[in-house]
């Protein structure tokens, strides 16, 4: 059997964790390419439900990813967005999710090397836990 | 007819004939004598009606937001006169909370504040009276502080506080009503502590034990609404999840309703019940006072106290924060520390 | 959709012990049957008879589910090399016994069925019935909330039903109904003839279950007295306390409102109908953004129109059954009963 490659939705902040794979990218850092990004103007513009939607759209594994603390383009919109997953994450984990199904980080916009290894991090703990089924829609294969 | 009982209904009678509330909300006996049911009392005559025992279970507060929904409005309602209402202890955080988000003024409700021994869980204590096969028709109820003693047929039978109660009564940490305008009868004085222990069952348990308890649940969940629309901080006028009402207007173009992200499907299957029961649950995270009533309106008897539990431990846990106790205080996902906890994050 | 027409009744008695072996006979249908978990009665699908239970009074659910089902996939979308795409439609051979409905839900079914095929054959709807056969159980033991009697019906009524079971002691009276009800008995040797005896004793069971539900009242006049109430404030009052949930419109054997949705999942869809409620603001929205129901006193009165006029316009039975559900699991206690008696007074 071929070897599961997962599917991961990483949503990266414009300011920073984009332009940190634009850096890994000019800098061509070789990292998996599993991971589909959707670029949002800051972490604090990720709903909670972009996440389990993701997740319901089956997705194996999603990413969260903005400025470091104090770092944030619009202030403390990552301050917001760490608050708020802190208490997704919790959730996600008690009704029985595996906790690196969702994961958050924080890449500036020179951490070109960290966000190839946030990548490569994130894949491999996705794929050691192999397909998501638990969120995701049922009823469309034969 | 008990003296609280008797002292609100005079106190709504002065109210209503002064002209200082448009109505007043508070219980009325229900469909049969294990069940009130709120009422309005909008006349002086009919103040008698209200009845105060432990059957009042249900939360008024989501009442005072439900008044604002309402797009037609009569024209006498409009007169900006406030609303009476009676709030027990548990269910007067939600009115804190309520009105630390500003969504009711202090001045648009006349608060009546109670003083609550518990209230009854009714599916409980059907279910020991038809164990005993005990009638209903004539059935009356008193407390002596440690059980309830259930008249009927002129027989008496005892039953334990802690047997039929609802479970929140159980580590009620707030008998009295908080904030309120007028209080009845005598203030209880508790030392209780807030009890995890159903919470921690679950966490102990190993992932996959986790998974099967609440995909069970979330099996269940016909997504009828009920809570819903029962929550007193579930107060928007357009849900999130039903996606089919927002925000169109006449100069919406079709493209862009063809473009609306279908957050929640209307077909009802395991996925879609969590992105719901998640979602109701992220939305209320550090607002949700844990009145019980969700859990109490499901009809599928699904365990939602256990999730909002767990979001009141997490919250206070990882931000020693409390929803519906400080009028001035701010939500907390509007709002944020330095030090907050980050280690999970990579 | 009766093919009771030309057949002739005939009564038979199964020894309850026998019971299982005759289900266990049945292996060419999927048996739904009412299921205890947690306190929770609901039709399930039947592995095993003795995970059936008949000490019941009704479901939390009524199985309407099993004929229309909550989430019911019409079509399915791929992709196809040469076409470009490929549509299945569902089989629905599969056939079905609903073993231990009620009579009032069975009554539920046969008003499903004038709705689905009278005036417009539904494909999905009439293939699953033809296929199920529904096997009743008289009911004994009557809810405080049951009125059938009121509306027509009784609790051995025997409308949509193909066999109607009582329970007289140590053996069921089973009186077939319809054709499909015969060819179930040819394949088991477990009934024998009825006995005069055994014919006094299920009539006494009628009477003792049709006796405990003392409070009737006549709902034949509410069509003509609807008539003229639909801009009555008794709508604005009645409606206050109502949360605008679904709970009661799921939990009814006759609501049948659907909602028809494309869902897409990759390069995949699914055109699924799914219940819908009339309780729900998004109902009747417009695309326009107008709302002809906007509040919630215009969707309860609604239902109790379309429940007590409109249905009876219709198709001359009215819309309910009696079968209490919405009073036992409202969140709020809202009372159709009182709702009616009112409404007749009038």
């Amino acid at each position: 059997m071929s070897k599961f490659e997962p599917n991961i939705i990483a949503f990266l902040c414009n300011w920073c964790s984009y332009a940190g794979a634009d850096l890994a990218g000019t800098g061509r850092l070789k990292y998996p390419p599993n991971v589909k990004t959707i670029r949002v103007m800051c972490s604090g513009r990720v709903d909670p439900m972009f996440v389990l939607k993701a997740l319901k759209e089956g997705a194996d594994g999603v990413l969260v990813s903005g400025c470091h603390p104090g770092d944030c383009h619009y202030v403390n919109g990552n301050m917001y967005a760490r608050r708020r997953f802190a208490v997704l994450k919790k959730l996600l984990e008690y009704i029985g999710i595996e906790p690196d199904r969702f994961q958050v980080s924080w890449v500036s916009a020179s951490e070109g090397a960290k966000f190839a290894q946030v990548i490569d991090e994130v894949t491999e703990s996705v794929r050691a836990l192999g397909p998501q089924k638990k969120l995701t829609k049922v009823g469309f294969d034969e | 007819m008990s003296d609280i009982e008797g002292n609100i209904q005079a106190k709504v009678k002065k109210l209503l004939e002064d002209g200082m509330i448009k109505y007043f909300i508070g219980y009325e006996s229900g469909s049969d004598p294990l069940h009130t049911t709120p009422c309005f009392i909008k006349k002086a005559e009919d103040v008698d009606k209200i009845v105060w025992n432990p059957f009042c279970v249900n939360n008024l507060v989501g009442y005072l937001t439900d008044d604002k929904k309402r797009e037609i409005k009569k024209d006498e309602e409009k007169k900006t006169k406030s609303i009476g209402i009676l709030v027990k202890g548990c269910d007067s955080k939600s009115l804190v909370q309520l009105l630390s988000e500003h969504k009711i003024e202090k001045n648009e409700v006349v608060i009546f504040g109670v003083s609550c021994n518990g209230v009854i869980n009714p599916k409980k204590l059907e279910k020991l009276l038809n164990g005993k096969s005990i009638p209903l028709d004539s059935l009356t109820l008193q407390s002596d502080g440690k059980n309830y003693i259930v008249t009927s047929d002129k027989k008496k039978y005892s039953f334990p506080k802690d047997k039929i109660e609802m479970d929140k009564c159980r580590d009620c940490t707030q008998p009295n009503t908080l904030i309120y305008d007028e209080f009845f009868g005598e203030k209880i004085k508790t030392d209780a502590k807030k009890d995890y222990t159903a919470v921690e069952e679950i966490e102990a348990l190993p992932l996959e034990k986790r998974w099967e308890f609440w995909s069970d649940q979330f099996a269940k969940c016909i997504r009828c609404s009920a809570c819903r629309n029962v929550c007193p901080v579930c107060y928007c006028k357009e849900c999130a999840v039903d996606s089919a009402d927002l925000v169109i207007t006449p100069q919406t173009t079709s493209v862009e309703k063809a473009n609306k992200m279908p957050w929640l499907e209307k077909n009802v299957e395991l996925a879609e019940n969590i992105f719901f029961h998640l979602t109701r649950m992220m939305h209320i995270a550090g607002r949700c006072i844990n009145c019980g009533e969700c859990e109490r309106a499901c009809p599928m008897n699904i365990r939602l106290s256990l999730l909002t539990k767990k979001l009141e431990k997490e919250v206070k846990g990882m931000f020693d924060y409390e929803a519906g106790i400080d009028v001035e205080a701010k939500p907390l996902l509007s709002i944020f520390e330095e030090g907050d906890p980050g280690e999970f994050i990579k | 959709m009766s093919s009771s027409n030309k057949f002739k009744k005939e009564d038979f008695v199964i020894k309850k012990k026998d019971v299982s072996q005759f289900l266990k006979g049945l292996s060419d249908y999927t048996i739904y049957a009412p299921h205890n978990e947690d306190d929770t009665i609901l039709f399930k699908a039947i592995v095993n008879p003795d995970e059936i239970t008949l000490q019941f009074t009704n479901s939390v659910k009524p199985p309407k589910h099993i004929v229309l089902p909550q989430t019911e996939t019409m079509l399915k979308i791929t992709r196809d090399k040469e076409k470009g795409y490929k549509i299945d439609e569902p089989e629905l051979k599969e056939k079905n016994i609903l073993f231990g409905i009620r009579p009032c839900d069975a009554k539920g079914i046969a008003i499903l069925d004038k709705v689905f095929s009278e005036d417009y054959e539904d494909p999905y709807y009439t293939k699953r019935r033809k296929n199920t056969i529904l096997i009743g159980f008289a009911c004994i033991d009557p809810h405080r909330n049951c009125f059938c009697t009121s509306v027509g019906g009784s609790p051995d009524s025997t409308d949509g039903l193909d066999m109607l079971w009582t329970d007289i002691g140590d053996r069921y009276y089973v009186s077939v109904l319809t054709k499909k009800g015969m060819e179930l008995i040819k394949k088991s040797d477990t009934f024998s003839k009825v006995t005069s005896k055994n014919t006094k004793v299920k009539d006494q069971v009628h009477k003792t279950a049709n006796d405990k539900i003392s409070e009737k009242f006549n709902a034949d006049a509410l069509p003509k007295k609807l008539g003229n109430m639909f801009e009555d404030k008794y709508w604005d009052n009645m409606s206050m306390k109502c949360l605008g949930c679904g709970s009661c419109t799921y939990l009814c054997p006759t609501c049948y409102c659907f909602d028809i949705n494309d869902i897409e999942y990759r390069d995949k869809a699914k055109r699924v109908r799914t219940w819908d409620s009339c309780q729900f603001s998004s109902y009747t929205i417009h695309t326009s953004g107008h709302n002809p129901r906007p509040n919630k006193e215009n969707r309860m009165r609604n239902r109790i129109y379309h429940k007590y006029k409109y249905h009876y316009d219709n198709y001359n039975v009215l819309g309910c059954v009696g079968c209490g559900r919405c009073i036992t699991y409202c969140p709020v206690d809202m009372n159709i009963k009182a709702t009616i008696k009112e409404l007749t007074k009038r």
